[in-house]
């Protein structure tokens, strides 16, 4: 705009000569005006009818004119009171046009410059954009961009602008020298700097392009290192950037100063504030008389003891470090200075952007409230809680805004919230159960007032089952979780049959389960719960069951195995249960820090006919590492012990294997019975048998002891796997499951003789065994078949069926560990949740399967 | 079992509230040694108000003021200290909040409009959904 | 020329005459296809900006944009229509509009108040700028609506801090709206809860002080009954 009244002052020579007598105004008229009204140029102005004319009023007329930026020339002229403004209003912008812009595309510079159509065309804009799109490249690296802007005029006083670009290209660094450090090498110091010399293994990089900015905060970094390691006189004395020989490129020369290296000297805590004695704060502090000085650890000082001071409602204490240099022995004398500061209250806190969320439902979460004293770790703990909803963006932070006095304290929540709702449809393929089918709907921010509500079905080959759930975190308001699921599952476990898998058993599950939770402390809190649920466990009566010698149809412990057998019938088990919650995580939907632990005790047989006593116990810890990496060790173990004469049923043992232990099968660890079936064959004369293996079939049994530990490290992927929600990980998985009562087994040893119960006669459904009927040459008649032993004359009829062999053998009940180290990655994908394994088995115990590679899509329920 | 114990209000500083004099001190020197106060009566003479409770928090029920203390610093015409006075836990009430409420405009959100309004995570990839929460949530729901 | 993309199909970039472009825009308005009006009126400023109908032109859109719930745009071109022609004997109704745009996108108390806020923001813009048009009386009666709500959300946290048993904050906040919210509904509740809160806090001299408050404005108000009752439970001898 100064530009602009320049330009003014030389267009509108000012009025010829003022007349001596000041001169009344009569009339004025503005001429030229086609879009605005007469009337709008008027209110831009002072000048008024009967106000006398002056020069300077005049003068004043045309810059306010100048100022609005509408009009490219104005003239103000008088003649005897009659004066007229006579304007040439700026043209409309018609379409703005960028050409010769390869580098930074077209949608990339268009938002970032002012100028748009269908508004006023002023130069001060245009000048501004093509300043803007300079620095665009400037920041790619390209100095040598021009930008050319070109006016087109149209009719109707309209104009295309059109911006030439011409791109040149990226000047790179090509070599950095550093002149006078002797004691750390070039390359060391060229690690700690941000740009980096151009080379082979850099095409990409962008940070081996030439920046002054950058070379500026270079310089800052060096000055950094050299503190950090103590040389507190260290100085840059020049740093200087030459274009190469052929102008294509820098080379960058920084001539350094180390000084000498400084120790602490003593250090002492002076705090102006009244309940914040500096001697016990001093003896806190990280750095000890005599330790090599270090200026990062002085800044970490300054922020711990800021927070400390929060801490006690000090929001805006200032610490400052006062230092006296000693350069004869080198030493660092160091006292922070706590200024007297008054101590804030919180006068009020806002929470803002919550379209969805109720307001109460994030103020629930606050651990301070209006009229508190501030109290930094209050708000961080706040910040944390607030996260752990999973309603909110990822970099959530309470804000601090100055209060209407110098004591009090706005503490601002600006939630920017993100789709808590999963409507997903989702059709995977499990190594778990082969294909899946789910529809599940989940809001975990059920109308805005932070309950989750679920309904979801999932049907696959091996299970089917529907599942809702409510869950209230604060019921009436008050400090107390609510829980409540139905579901119905109907699950078919499986055994190998080398590698293909048959179901061994059915078993469906009615019942619900309602939990409440409470807190004790900050972090601990209780939760009780009870559950009923109806178990109906059917065994496939064609393949196990027989008449056994009571004449009834039952499961015959020779095909299905004694386990089995006693596993069958319908169980009401009522389960009150207990845990005990300590959670310090920072965040729960992707922690980074802290503790969750859990202590579980489970007891049925309030009522119903399962009888035990569960324990669980289960603790991970989160460790952020160096620059993204986390961390995570995490353990859990379970005991099961019947009471009032029961054992343990198979469906209520613990088992192990995917996906909580990685690397081997499904119940691939722990006790089990492998039966190993043989074919016997006895040819020629005199006969010979030969044995030889066919298949082995393995049945998990579970245990009543467990445990499990695992290590992961997870690995920071760049910004955009991290949008695709990729996380990789290396991990260590290890557990056992062990203890039950061996089972007695059954044997159909081809090398003893042949015991009748091993013949597997085929029955009918009412389980009467079936025979071919003898003819009259002695032959049998395939074609039909009879329950009756012996046809009418008396003689035998073949029985159907075969004669099996198979040994019977009780393997992996030991608690020594199972270990297994691999890499994964997590992936949410459209399908759901998505899991893939590989896996090393480095222990085993005989009996376990481990298996290499597994995937999992579609969490199983 | 144990209760939670909170801090609201203003943190007292018992010598520097002895310190305050009826007489000597003005409200200048009285903002100088406590700070302001947590609030001012709004009707009648300005009293100043500084209050400062302890509170537990029993499972399954509301948070209870265990013991506090209220400071009131009565001033004269001219400003300077009429009175102090300190209170305990003499006088609190315990009253439920009265549950009729004064009715409020605003464009309610349908039931409907809740349930699918924010489903922004149609199996979209890397959104919202993925792998449920590791911790338990507030009070271990 | 360019394609325009984005607009209506029907909108290519065809220059034609003002009057058929304003007449097809002004049809289609009628025919309630409120998009794509305002999209020909964009098109009438942009190929004629300067006939008279251009000025008209940028005021329909903006009411078109209104008509189809579009809010931001709808404000967005009255912002445009009042930054070229401020002068002009339209802008009062542009101002309205804005506010009108506003007002209609006020959530309910428990959610963000932003809105309401710019709400209240261009109200007053209006009864300031143009008091004596037909406008600025609407805008005064919404204006005290704004404020009512505005009142509502700072008593649902009181209500909500009340419950959750911080009285402190409760009574901060039930101040708050004594004190900057005094014409709205609001207030006989407001000196009902301060009497509530004063009395939790174990000051009955405070309460007695809001209750003789809530007496002398509002005396027929349940509200003042319920403190009544209240005083006289809790802290008799203060009654005068």
């Amino acid at each position: 705009a100064a530009q602009d009244a320049a330009a003014a002052a030389t267009a509108a020579p000012p009025p010829a000569a003022a007349p001596a007598v000041v001169q009344r105004i009569d009339s004025i008229q503005v001429t030229g005006a086609e879009r605005l009204e007469p009337q709008t140029v008027m209110s831009y102005i002072d000048l008024r009818v009967g106000q006398p004319y002056t020069a300077a009023a005049a003068d004043k007329a045309l810059k306010d004119l100048y100022a609005t930026e509408l009009f490219t020339n104005v003239q103000v002229t008088n003649d005897a009171g009659k004066v007229t403004i006579q304007v040439q209003e700026n043209p409309v912008v018609n379409r703005i046009i960028l050409e010769g812009n390869k580098r930074i595309k077209d949608d990339k510079i268009l938002p970032e410059i002012k100028v748009a159509a269908r508004q006023i065309f002023t130069r001060s804009k245009v000048r501004a954009d093509v300043a803007r799109i300079i620095e665009l490249y400037k920041r790619q690296g390209r100095y040598a961009a021009t930008v050319e802007p070109k006016m087109v005029m149209l009719d109707q006083n309209r104009v295309d602008i059109v911006f030439e670009i011409t791109e040149g290209d990226k000047s790179k660094v090509r070599q950095i020298n550093i002149i006078g450090n002797d004691k750390f090498s070039d390359g060391k110091l060229r690690g700690e700097m941000v740009t980096k010399e151009a080379g082979l293994t850099k095409i990409f990089s962008s940070a081996t392009s030439y920046d002054p900015d950058r070379m500026a905060f270079d310089q800052q970094k060096l000055r950094q290192f050299y503190l950090t390691e103590g040389y507190a006189d260290f100085r840059v004395v020049s740093a200087v950037a030459e274009l190469t020989p052929d102008k294509k490129d820098f080379i960058i020369t920084y001539v350094v100063e180390e000084g000498k290296r400084y120790k602490f000297g003593d250090v002492k805590v002076d705090s102006q504030l009244r309940d914040f004695d500096g001697d016990k704060l001093a003896s806190g502090l990280p750095m000890k008389k005599g330790d090599w000085y270090n200026a990062k650890m002085v800044e970490d000082t300054i922020d711990r003891l800021n927070e400390t001071a929060g801490a006690f409602g000090y929001a805006f204490a200032d610490v400052r470090p006062q230092y006296d240099r000693n350069k004869e022995d080198l030493t660092m004398g160091l006292t922070f200075v706590i200024a007297e500061a008054p101590r804030v209250y919180v006068e009020r806190i806002d929470i803002n952007g919550n379209t969805l969320t109720q307001d109460k439902v994030v103020r629930r979460e606050f651990r301070l409230a209006e009229g508190d004293a501030f109290n930094s770790l209050q708000v961080k703990r706040s910040t944390n809680r607030i996260k752990s909803l999973g309603y909110f963006q990822e970099k959530f932070e309470v804000e601090q805004k100055p209060g209407s006095a110098p004591d009090r304290i706005i503490l601002e929540a600006n939630v920017e919230e993100k789709p808590t709702g999963e409507l997903q449809l989702s059709a995977g393929f499990s190594s778990l159960e082969s294909f899946i089918f789910q529809a599940s709907i989940q809001q975990r921010n059920f109308r805005g007032r932070g309950q989750t509500i679920g309904l979801s079905g999932s049907y696959s080959r091996y299970s089917k089952s529907v599942q809702t759930s409510f869950v209230e975190p604060y019921l009436f308001d008050k400090n107390v979780s609510l829980g409540v699921d139905i579901y119905r599952r109907d699950y078919n476990s499986f055994n190998y049959a080398n590698s293909d898998r048959n179901t061994t058993y059915q078993q469906s599950t009615t019942g619900f389960q309602v939990r409440a939770g409470v807190p004790l402390t900050e972090y601990l809190t209780t939760v009780g719960r009870y559950t009923l649920n109806y178990d109906d466990v059917t065994l496939d009566k064609g393949t196990y069951y027989s008449i056994d010698s009571s004449g009834k149809l039952s499961c015959d412990p020779l095909r299905a195995g004694r386990y089995l057998c006693d596993a069958i019938g319908k169980r009401l088990s009522s389960i009150a249960g207990l845990s005990l919650i300590y959670d310090t995580l920072d965040n729960r939907v992707r922690p980074t820090r802290g503790i969750t632990a859990s202590v579980n005790v489970d007891v049925a047989g309030l009522g119903g006919d399962v009888h035990y006593i569960r324990g669980r116990l289960n603790a991970s810890k989160f460790f952020p590492l160096y620059k993204g990496f986390i961390f995570s060790l995490s353990g859990e173990g379970g005991a099961i012990k019947g009471w009032g004469g029961d054992d343990i049923r198979l469906t209520d043992r613990f088992y192990l294997g995917e996906p909580q232990l990685r690397g081997f099968g499904i119940r691939g660890v722990g006790p089990r019975v492998i039966r190993q079936y043989y074919s016997k064959t006895t040819t020629g004369t005199p006969p010979v048998t030969t044995v030889e293996e066919t298949t082995d079939t393995d049945d998990a049994l579970g245990g009543r002891f467990y445990y499990q530990a695992r290590a992961e490290l997870e690995i920071p992927l760049g910004s955009g796997a991290k949008e695709l929600g990729l996380r990789p990980s290396i991990f260590a998985d290890a557990g056992a499951v062990w203890s039950i009562k061996s089972p007695n087994l059954s044997q159909c040893d081809p090398n003893q003789p042949d015991k009748p119960e091993c013949f597997f006669g085929s029955r009918n459904s009412s389980g009467q065994q079936l025979y071919y009927p003898v003819k009259a040459d002695g032959t049998f008649d395939t074609t039909t078949t009879t329950t009756d032993p012996t046809n009418a004359s008396g003689v035998a009829n073949q029985a159907i069926g075969s004669r099996q062999y198979f040994t019977e053998t009780y393997v992996g009940d030991s608690w020594k560990p199972r270990l297994a180290v691999g890499i994964g990655v997590n992936w949410n994908s459209p399908f759901g949740p998505f899991r893939i394994d590989f896996s090393k088995v480095i222990l085993k115990e005989k009996g376990d399967n481990p298996k290499t590679f597994t995937f999992n899509v579609g969490t199983q329920f | 079992c144990t209760s939670i114990k909170d801090h609201r209000g203003y943190l007292i500083d018992q010598t520097l509230v002895d310190s305050v004099q009826p007489g000597i001190d003005n409200r200048m020197s009285v903002e100088k040694t406590l700070g302001r106060p947590t609030f001012v009566s709004q009707f009648g003479e300005q009293d100043w108000y500084y209050i400062s409770q302890q509170v537990k928090t029993p499972p399954f029920l509301r948070p209870r003021t265990k013991e506090q203390t209220i400071l009131r610093v009565r001033f004269d015409a001219a400003g300077n200290v009429q009175a102090v006075d300190k209170r305990g836990m003499e006088q609190v009430a315990h009253i439920s909040p009265e549950g009729d409420k004064t009715p409020t405009l605003g464009r309610d959100r349908g039931l409907l409009e809740d349930l699918f309004g924010n489903i922004g995570a149609v199996g979209a990839a890397g959104m919202g959904g993925g792998t449920g929460p590791t911790g338990p949530g507030p009070n271990g729901s | 020329c360019a394609g325009r993309g984005g607009k209506a199909k029907d909108t290519a970039y065809v220059a034609r005459d003002v009057d058929t472009l304003y007449a097809a825009a002004k049809q289609r308005l009628d025919q309630g296809r409120t998009k794509q009006a305002a999209a020909l009126f964009d098109e009438v400023e942009r190929q004629h900006p300067y006939s008279p109908w251009a000025r008209r032109a940028q005021l329909m859109s903006a009411f078109s944009y209104y008509a189809a719930r579009d809010y931001n745009k709808a404000v967005s071109s009255a912002q445009r229509f009042l930054s070229i022609h401020p002068g002009n004997k339209d802008a009062p109704y542009a101002y309205y509009l804005i506010a009108v745009c506003y007002y209609e996108q006020i959530s309910d108390v428990t959610r963000d108040q932003k809105t309401t806020e710019q709400a209240r923001t261009a109200l007053t813009e209006i009864t300031r700028r143009y008091p004596t048009t037909s406008y600025a009386s609407d805008a005064k009666l919404k204006l005290d609506l704004v404020n009512d709500h505005l009142a509502g959300k700072e008593m649902t946290i009181g209500r909500s801090y009340e419950r959750s048993g911080k009285w402190l904050a409760a009574t901060l906040r039930f101040r708050n709206v004594v004190d900057n919210f005094q014409t709205t509904s609001h207030t006989p509740e407001a000196l009902f809860r301060l009497v509530e809160g004063y009395l939790s806090l174990g000051i009955p001299a405070e309460a007695q002080k809001a209750a003789a408050v809530l007496e002398r404005n509002y005396p027929q108000s349940k509200w003042y009954e319920r403190a009544y009752d209240l005083m006289r439970k809790h802290a008799a001898e203060n009654l005068t």
